[in-house]
């Protein structure tokens, strides 16, 4: 249907389309004409049909409500903490403009182009490692690819290296910066595609809803959009970006100067050998210390991006620091000696005691620990002040470094507020949903949708930088992309894509971006069509890793699935969202150690249990009968589901027609309740609404074995709470023999036995597990409450405190014997099967397995 | 030639009252809705004052100057003040929130009342204490150090944003201290670093273009393109901000400032979140500035060129 507010949707196209054209800057092109055409609507609706919001796709919208959604959505840019991962772009630019300044990657570009000369094509290789390790920092392709081309073009030509090869490695290694974290671009990406996950999640639970005759919250959690946070997109793209993209770039020259020597000569080494690798060491080592270290940093779980912006920041400060200098003397190096110093320090003190510095009970080592690392701190600060001084004095570098990001930085960030705006009015026209139509009404599924967003973006690149296409596109479709539930893609990997598509239409001749920087920075006598030669290869080559990765999700997504489960937060083994891969894996496990857990159950169940108390008697017979329930349960499950999924692969002849049950599936979906309106037999509707109904009733019946399977898990965590209530005994003996020694101090003042025994009171609460002994102390401080102390009372309830005690010691120390061995071995067969649920984290011998399979995309079209 | 000096009257007249109508337009908002005082449309006399003064100061202005001042001059006298704005608005941010980091630790500590007493202490945890008797004056001494410093003062930021990220991962690293103020300072300085910088970037060609046509364009026509792109473009986005933010008690920006908003952790945190609001002003008003001094250098080349070429 054609609405009038789509004319409206196209005035606004055409004004920004313009206005771009123009070359009006885009940070105030994007929000301007998007505000031009809000007027324009609104004048328009006032004048001809009197109603100011007439052109808006909500009716409910008028001129100012949609310009206030608008400024509410700027401010949301820096207001909450939500969106705090955008701090770090200020920070890398810093340290990128730093580098770039103080000539760290001149410097490597030279080293690496003399490392690597003699191997055939080496300088070629030598460029795109400085690309892939430093163009990182940067993550804005003009400035790489024109320092790139400034540095190496003319040792390549020197070095007699074919112009168009030349050309074609430069501006690939300069436009690898955006996909090798840690980039500004990707940053920005995960920042938009955060939000765009959000109104994914919104979009799946409103198709849940109506599918399932529920509300939207109900939805499971693990249907949902999984949203993913910078560093997660850092990790998925280390390996599309540096091993298989760089190892391509480096294959690819190396072939070529093998097969044709003349483009790609060696060159020899020139020099002495000593001063070399004095050299190598210098110029090599820093930088590649510096990115891992703020890689690192962020892989490890011990920084968020911006905090491994400020490490990345402060490395930069230091290496300048002596850069500057000459880094020729000793001396220019004492900050960097000093900070690495003060850091190793820090690390050793940390390492060996507690430093926390809010800890109520540290030791006097502690204490003196923490007085020196604070002093290391300080010589920490000192390092980065003195460098900062020295980049201060030199030639006023750090103002014009400083004026360099705030300038960048600013450029950045209004072009993210403008595109707010566009966004804002381009759903205000009905844009979004006209897209989603339009996307959604394309034959081909997913991979269609796929396909022609990425064409649209590819295209895009020729003329819009990589910002501004995070922010104007990703907002509008990556939402519809991601709530498809057939695909179901992972957020990380539609970054990466996103990423990679972006950066080979850098490359594309004749509008590639990085052509034209090029171009800028090259001397005459290379010619544009030489430029084009050259980076056809790579266009390829970039295809090819755009397709490996596009087909293999893993590549992507395996790296933040694994490392999420091996930091402190890891989700324990009974998170929904892992259960589609941690079951198979469990009950195989538990099948093949059914013998063994029987028997463990039944070498438990064969002691004598007369002197344990009968609550815990129980809870160990029960544990001992679960596992025969837990077996079946696997059972059930493994038929309800293979049931399940045999009906889901049915095939029905219905009308004449072949259907599978998917297809079937989503055929009715999308009628929706319809197929009247459609004209069709109501018992024809009537009887795909039932197969669906079916299938959703066998799906339901292993979902309830599921449940009474983990219902017989209960018993496993009771049974293992009994195992370290045994382990108390030590504990509660040590109290035993305290509260014994207080037996003569009975007839001395109340104020102090009341001391005395509430310090007790407070030891047996922190052991835990003997509330039936702390419940007598408040009775036994009454006692000592009354007007005059009756001495036999107080004795008396003292007594009851110590036969409670002492009862509760003992059946403890019987178990010790028999029972508690015995515990152990069942424990330590159920947890390796049956109960693995019940432990606390993953164990590490399933977390390479678990998540290679949650880092496929899983088809959940079927749930909605 | 006539011609042309009314030509540069009209341009420079509107510059200025579109300038001098914002500034009287925020003195009217604060009156309004923090004063209650009755608008233009109310026919509040004060808000009538305010905005004739403003077209009277915007007329003077144009009078008042040799008529044979190239526009360029008045240009660059526009973005001085914008100039001088943005480097008070640093100072007063980065003692503000120096100040209330200071504040906030010692509360978090719970110092506070030892060093200033129980009574100060309760009263700086009160927003509205804190936002007019602390951050008032302290805002005020900024833009003191505004009128005796020089530079652009905002680039500062970027190592002050730096800095206090470090703070943070020293913190959390060595100490396993973190706290929700250091976090809000960051927020603060780095908000404040890409908005004061919006300008400036203006100026100083930083804003990126699309580079299908105009670097291949005369320079007559970027001048062009820059006129025009101001005044359909630049202008009405600066006062979009404006408008939607505060046209009535309840807007984004309105309503944080009038109420003193802070964040959620209260008193763990900074009292800053009303001023981040604020922030959008300054965008708001520096981009009318800036792009005021655009119109003007663009009509001042775009004219140049054109009465060159009748000389020739």
């Amino acid at each position: 249907m054609i609405e009038p507010s789509f004319a409206f949707l196209a005035v606004l196209v055409l004004l920004m389309t313009g206005a771009l054209v123009l070359g009006f800057p885009v940070a105030f092109a994007l929000p301007g004409s998007a505000i031009l055409t809000i007027s324009l609507a609104s004048l328009a609706g006032h004048l001809i049909v009197g109603d100011a919001s007439a052109y808006f796709a909500l009716k409910s919208d008028s001129f100012l409500t949609v310009l206030s959604t608008g400024v509410t959505n700027f401010r949301a840019v820096y207001w909450e903490p939500g969106r705090d991962t955008l701090i770090a772009i200020p920070l890398f630019i810093f340290m990128g403009i730093l580098l770039q300044r103080s000539k760290v990657a001149e410097d490597l570009l030279v080293t690496m182009a003399q490392l690597f000369g003699p191997i055939p094509g080496g300088l070629g290789i030598s460029v795109v490692l400085v690309g892939g390790l430093l163009a990182a920092t940067t993550g804005i392709v003009g400035a790489t690819v024109i320092t790139m081309g400034l540095i190496s073009l003319p040792i390549m030509m020197r070095s007699k290296y074919s112009t168009s090869l030349a050309a074609g490695t430069i501006c690939a290694s300069g436009t690898l910066g955006q996909i090798i974290p840690p980039s500004i671009v990707l940053i920005i990406l995960a920042d938009q595609l955060a939000s765009a996950a959000d109104v994914a999640q919104s979009i799946r639970q409103i198709n849940w809803a109506s599918a399932n005759d529920s509300l939207g919250f109900n939805m499971p959690s693990h249907l949902g959009v999984k949203t993913a946070s910078a560093g997660d997109i850092f990790l998925g793209a280390l390996i599309p970006g540096a091993l298989i993209l760089v190892p391509l770039y480096i294959v690819y020259i190396l072939s070529l100067a093998l097969l044709r020597p003349g483009m790609a000569p060696a060159i020899k080494f020139e020099g002495r050998r000593k001063e070399f690798y004095r050299e190598v060491f210098r110029s090599l080592i820093p930088p590649i210390l510096l990115i891992g270290l703020v890689l690192g940093s962020i892989i490890a779980g011990y920084a968020t991006v911006n905090q491994a912006g400020a490490i990345g920041a402060s490395g930069a400060i230091l290496m300048a620091g002596y850069q500057l200098m000459g880094a020729n003397r000793l001396q220019h190096y004492a900050p960097v000696t000093l900070a690495i110093t003060a850091l190793l320090s820090i690390m050793i003190l940390k390492s060996s005691f507690d430093l926390n510095i809010r800890n109520p009970n540290k030791t006097t080592s502690d204490v003196m620990a923490l007085i020196m690392a604070t002093g290391f701190v300080l010589s920490l600060l000192l390092a980065l002040g003195w460098s900062l001084y020295r980049i201060y004095m030199k030639d006023n570098i750090l103002r014009e470094v400083l004026t360099e990001a705030a300038k960048t930085t600013s450029m950045v960030f209004i072009i993210l507020l403008g595109a707010v705006m566009l966004t804002v009015a381009f759903r205000a026209f009905g844009g979004d949903a006209l897209l989603r139509e339009a996307l959604s009404s394309m034959p081909g599924g997913f991979l269609a949708k796929f396909l022609v967003v990425m064409l649209v973006m590819f295209v895009l690149g020729f003329f819009l930088d990589f910002i501004e296409i995070s922010v104007v596109v990703v907002p509008i479709t990556a939402p519809i992309l991601l709530a498809d539930p057939a695909a179901n893609i992972s957020v990380i990997w539609l970054g990466v894509m996103i990423a990679m598509n972006i950066q080979t239409s850098f490359l594309t001749p004749p509008f590639g971006f990085a052509l034209f920087y090029l171009r800028g920075v090259a001397p005459v006598n290379v010619g544009t069509l030489e430029i084009y030669r050259g980076v056809a290869m790579f266009i390829v080559l970039q295809l090819a890793a755009l397709t490996i990765v596009g087909a293999n999700e893993r590549l992507v997504n395996f790296i933040p699935e694994y490392v999420r489960l091996i930091r402190d937060t890891a989700p324990p083994p009974s998170q929904p969202a892992v259960q589609r891969c941690l079951e198979p894996l469990m009950f195989s496990d538990a099948l093949e150690r059914e013998d063994l857990a029987r028997t463990a159950a039944l070498t438990l169940g064969q002691i004598n249990f007369a002197d344990t108390p009968p609550q815990a008697r129980n809870i160990i017979m029960s544990s001992i009968e679960s596992v025969s329930s837990s077996y079946e349960q696997i059972h059930l499950i493994q038929n309800a589901t293979a049931a399940a999924n045999r009906f889901e692969s049915q095939e029905w002849l219905i009308d004449g027609k072949e259907w599978s049950y998917s297809s079937l599936h989503k055929h009715v979906r999308k009628l929706d309740g319809k197929a009247q309106v459609h004209g069709l037999d109501p018992q024809l509707a009537n009887r795909w609404e039932n197969i669906i109904f079916q299938a959703q009733v066998l799906r339901a019946d292993a979902e309830r074995e599921r449940q009474e399977f983990r219902a017989s898990e209960a018993a496993y965590s009771d049974v293992t709470e009994l195992y370290y209530d045994y382990g108390r005994v030590d504990a509660l003996s040590a109290v035993q023999r305290n509260l014994l020694d207080l037996e003569r101090l009975l007839t001395s003042s109340s104020s102090a036995i009341i001391g005395e025994l509430s310090s007790i009171e407070k030891d047996l609460r922190s052991i835990g597990g003997v509330s039936n002994v702390t419940v007598l102390f408040s009775r036994f401080y009454d006692s000592l409450d009354l007007g005059i102390v009756d001495h036999s009372l107080v004795y008396e309830r003292y007594q009851s405190i110590v036969e409670a005690l002492s009862a509760e010691i003992e059946w403890r120390q019987l178990g010790q014997i028999e029972i508690v061995p015995a515990l152990k071995n069942f424990l330590d067969e159920v947890r390796k099967g049956v109960a693995l649920r019940t432990l606390d984290n993953i164990p590490a011998r399933y977390r390479g397995r678990l998540a290679w399979c949650l880092s496929s995309h899983e088809d959940i079209s079927l749930r909605f | 030639m006539s011609l042309a000096i009314s030509q540069h009257r009209l341009i420079r007249v509107l510059a200025f009252s579109t300038v001098m109508i914002a500034i009287a337009y925020l003195i009217n908002n604060f009156l309004i809705f923090g004063f209650g005082f009755p608008g233009v449309f109310e026919g509040g006399r004060l808000a009538i004052l305010t905005y004739a003064i403003g077209l009277a100061v915007a007329v003077g202005l144009t009078l008042g100057r040799r008529a044979k001042d190239s526009l360029e001059v008045t240009s660059r006298e526009l973005t001085q003040c914008n100039q001088f704005m943005i480097r008070g608005c640093f100072w007063a941010i980065l003692l503000v929130g120096m100040v209330d980091a200071a504040i906030s630790f010692l509360y978090v500590e719970g110092w506070l009342p030892q060093i200033l007493g129980t009574n100060l202490a309760d009263k700086l945890g009160s927003q509205d204490f804190r936002g007019a008797y602390l951050h008032l004056p302290v805002l005020i001494l900024g833009f003191l150090f505004a009128t005796i410093s020089r530079g652009l003062g905002f680039i500062w930021l970027v190592l002050l944003v730096f800095l206090a990220e470090l703070l943070i991962v020293i913190g959390g690293t060595v100490y396993s201290y973190e706290q929700t103020f250091l976090s809000d300072l960051v927020r603060l300085w780095y908000a404040a670093l890409f908005i004061f910088g919006a300008a400036n970037a203006l100026v100083t060609e930083g804003h990126v273009r699309v580079d299908v046509l105009f670097s291949k364009l005369s320079h007559e026509k970027k001048s062009l393109v820059n006129l025009w792109g101001s005044i359909l473009l630049g202008m009405p986005f600066a006062w979009a901000i404006l408008l939607a933010g505060t046209w009535t008690r309840g807007r984004v920006v309105n309503a944080p400032i009038l109420n003193f908003e802070i964040g959620q952790e209260g008193g763990s945190g900074l009292y800053i979140k009303y001023l981040m609001a604020g922030f959008l002003l300054v965008l708001a008003l520096s981009l009318i500035l800036q792009f005021g001094a655009l119109i003007l250098s663009s009509a001042n080349s775009h004219y140049l060129r054109a009465r060159e070429e009748i000389v020739k």
